[in-house]
């Protein structure tokens, strides 16, 4: 079940009436929330027909029938999914408390290394288990060994990346008490599994979230609106930009070998865009679906390509995660080689993200993709004070327009990279960009729509950029407002790719 | 060694590694009033000021400090230590 599917927004629906009619309620609130978000988690792991029979043609008789007969693979494998959602909460949970009452630092650091060696050792094995021995064996081939390796069949559970990073980072804050053991059981897994953002984020820290669900929530027109007026957004960068994009990018990465080079460049920097507006995107519709349930998630986006550097681009793009490495990550380094002045700051941010390349996937490419970061990064710190004397000797808007482009067209060959997804196809696609192909016309036609609405949704990014999101009108005219809403509407629904359901790219991860 | 001294020297030790003259610090001052002082250049600053006082933060410490406040506060207990 995509947030862009016809069976969310029933979903929605159904959860939205039944939660506001518990408003005097706020435990058995909570509670809907938890069942639904459970209902999500194995509807968003289901296909898009079985979800359907279940909201419209649901037969308790074929129900029945269906529990008598027992549990089919795909069943086991859904509960599965759910028993290790729910065991890896229930384990931060009590390990949170237990941490809490302990006094001794000794026996606090132990609890504290233990939760996070389980968590990420669930981790390893769902997400690196099969790429760290293939790596090894392939390692030990290339010396002369002959080992020979069947990779396990090993499914990612959905969400795993972004629910383990969750509950690691409130037994970090536990631990470095930053923040209280949580109390209330039932609050604490809701807080982990609340729909809007299991699946794809953002990551939230138990600090901003949890106490929103041990408050009472109140209804409110405006942030109803607010909200929707967020997801609409979402939709229109998801279905009208990044899928128009999509396509494109899937059939010239597809073909590495036939594709020319000046259609691999295209493909990149088009691709630059669809990743923006399908995970933007994607964090828009959470953002607005948790307000209209009266919570406010951490801001995940805050307009990257307007960045002026990659240190600022960080601290744009996909900000949920990158806090998340400084806080945990980065500054436990930095903060141990500190005696090594910038060059400390360099090597933190270099293992920081590289490593952070590896949450985002199993690949050398991924690990590769962090390291360039990394070290583009390291350069801005040691260069801070030199090219601070280079934008003060130009025209204030040049400088930024420049650097803008620059970061772009960085992030754009890191993402060629990343895209890639293995190094021989990042071979195959630098030898496309290096041959003579480079020089004919690559097919603009074939992106030009995606293009097209991908400008207007700078060109809107860009006057709103001091505002929350692109679509934040509340305090527009009334006229202008509804005007703006009813025409991304029409835009949305006119859209060939609102029947073709395109699965987040972040979904992967 | 009173709170206000320990704040007239972390602001000159500010001043230098931020490189900011006109630089003024109040026991409320936090990051985000502080241009360029980011991620990035606050361990720096931890490093400067322990470096002056001769101490030595702890991570636990460093992580629980809100404001400047906060941070005189830890090198007086520090230095009565």
């Amino acid at each position: 079940m995509l947030f862009t599917s016809f069976s969310f927004f029933i979903f929605l629906a159904i959860v939205y009436v039944i939660y506001w009619s518990l408003v005097k309620f706020r435990k058995a609130q909570n509670i809907l929330l938890l069942l639904g978000s459970y209902f999500f988690y194995c509807a968003a792991a289901m296909p898009q027909n079985k979800i359907a029979k279940l909201l419209f043609n649901f037969r308790f008789d074929e129900a029945w029938y269906s529990f008598l007969k027992g549990f089919d693979e795909s069943k086991w494998h859904m509960l599965q999914l759910l028993l290790l959602l729910w065991l890896s909460s229930s384990f931060a949970y009590f390990m949170g408390k237990t941490i809490g009452r302990q006094k001794k630092e000794t026996t606090r650091k132990w609890l504290m290394a233990l939760s996070a060696t389980v968590h990420l050792g669930v981790l390893c094995y769902f997400k690196y288990f099969n790429f760290f021995v293939q790596s090894f064996v392939d390692a030990a081939n290339t010396l002369g060994w002959q080992i020979i390796f069947s990779p396990e069949h090993i499914l990612l559970p959905l969400a795993i990346s972004f629910f383990t990073f969750h509950v690691l980072g409130y037994t970090f804050d536990v631990y470095q008490e930053t923040y209280e053991p949580a109390d209330d059981y039932i609050d604490f897994i809701t807080h982990v599994a609340f729909f809007p953002q299991l699946v794809a984020g953002p990551i939230e820290r138990a600090g901003h979230l949890l106490p929103q669900f041990t408050n009472k929530r109140t209804f409110n027109w405006e942030r109803m609106e607010s909200g929707i007026s967020q997801m609409l957004w979402g939709f229109f960068k998801k279905t009208v930009v990044a899928d128009s994009i999509g396509k494109f990018v899937t059939y010239v990465y597809a073909n590495d070998a036939t594709s020319s080079g000046s259609n691999v460049i295209l493909a990149t920097l088009a691709f630059t865009i669809q990743v923006y507006c399908d995970f933007s995107g994607y964090s828009d519709i959470a953002l607005g679906c948790a307000r209209l349930l009266g919570f406010e998630l951490l801001k995940n986006f805050n307009f990257p390509y307007f960045s002026t550097s990659l240190t600022e681009f960080w601290r744009r793009w996909h900000i949920s995660l990158s806090t998340w490495i400084t806080d945990y990550l980065y500054m436990p380094i930095s903060f141990n080689k500190r005696s090594w002045g910038k060059w400390g700051i360099v090597y933190a941010a270099i293992i920081s993200f590289t490593l952070s390349g590896l949450w985002h996937g199993a690949q050398w490419t991924a690990a590769l993709w962090g390291l360039m970061h990394g070290i583009v990064l390291g350069y801005e710190v040691l260069t801070k004070e030199v090219r601070k004397k280079w934008s003060q000797s130009v025209p204030t808007v040049l400088y930024s327009v420049c650097s803008a482009v620059l970061v772009w067209l960085f992030w754009g060959l890191s993402q060629l990279v990343f895209r890639s997804g293995s190094i021989t196809k990042l071979n195959a696609l630098w030898a496309r960009i290096c041959s003579e192909s480079l020089f004919t016309m690559p097919y603009f036609s074939s992106v030009k729509d995606g293009l097209m609405w991908g400008g207007l949704l700078f060109i809107v990014e860009w006057i709103q950029r001091k505002k929350e999101y692109g679509l934040d009108l509340q305090n527009t005219n009334y006229m202008i407002r509804w005007t703006a809403y009813a025409a991304i509407i029409v835009i949305i629904f006119s859209s060939d790719n609102l029947n073709n359901q395109n699965e987040f790219l972040y979904f992967q991860f | 060694m009173t709170q206000e001294e320990v704040l007239a020297h972390v602001t000159e030790i500010f001043k230098t590694v931020l490189k900011k003259e006109q630089l003024s610090l109040t026991p409320e001052t936090t990051a985000v009033d502080v241009e360029g002082w980011d991620s990035l250049t606050h361990v720096m600053l931890i490093d400067a000021v322990e470096t002056h006082y001769k101490v030595k933060f702890k991570l636990n410490e460093v992580i629980k400090f809100n404001n400047v406040g906060d941070l005189c506060a830890c090198v007086i207990k520090k230095l009565s230590a």
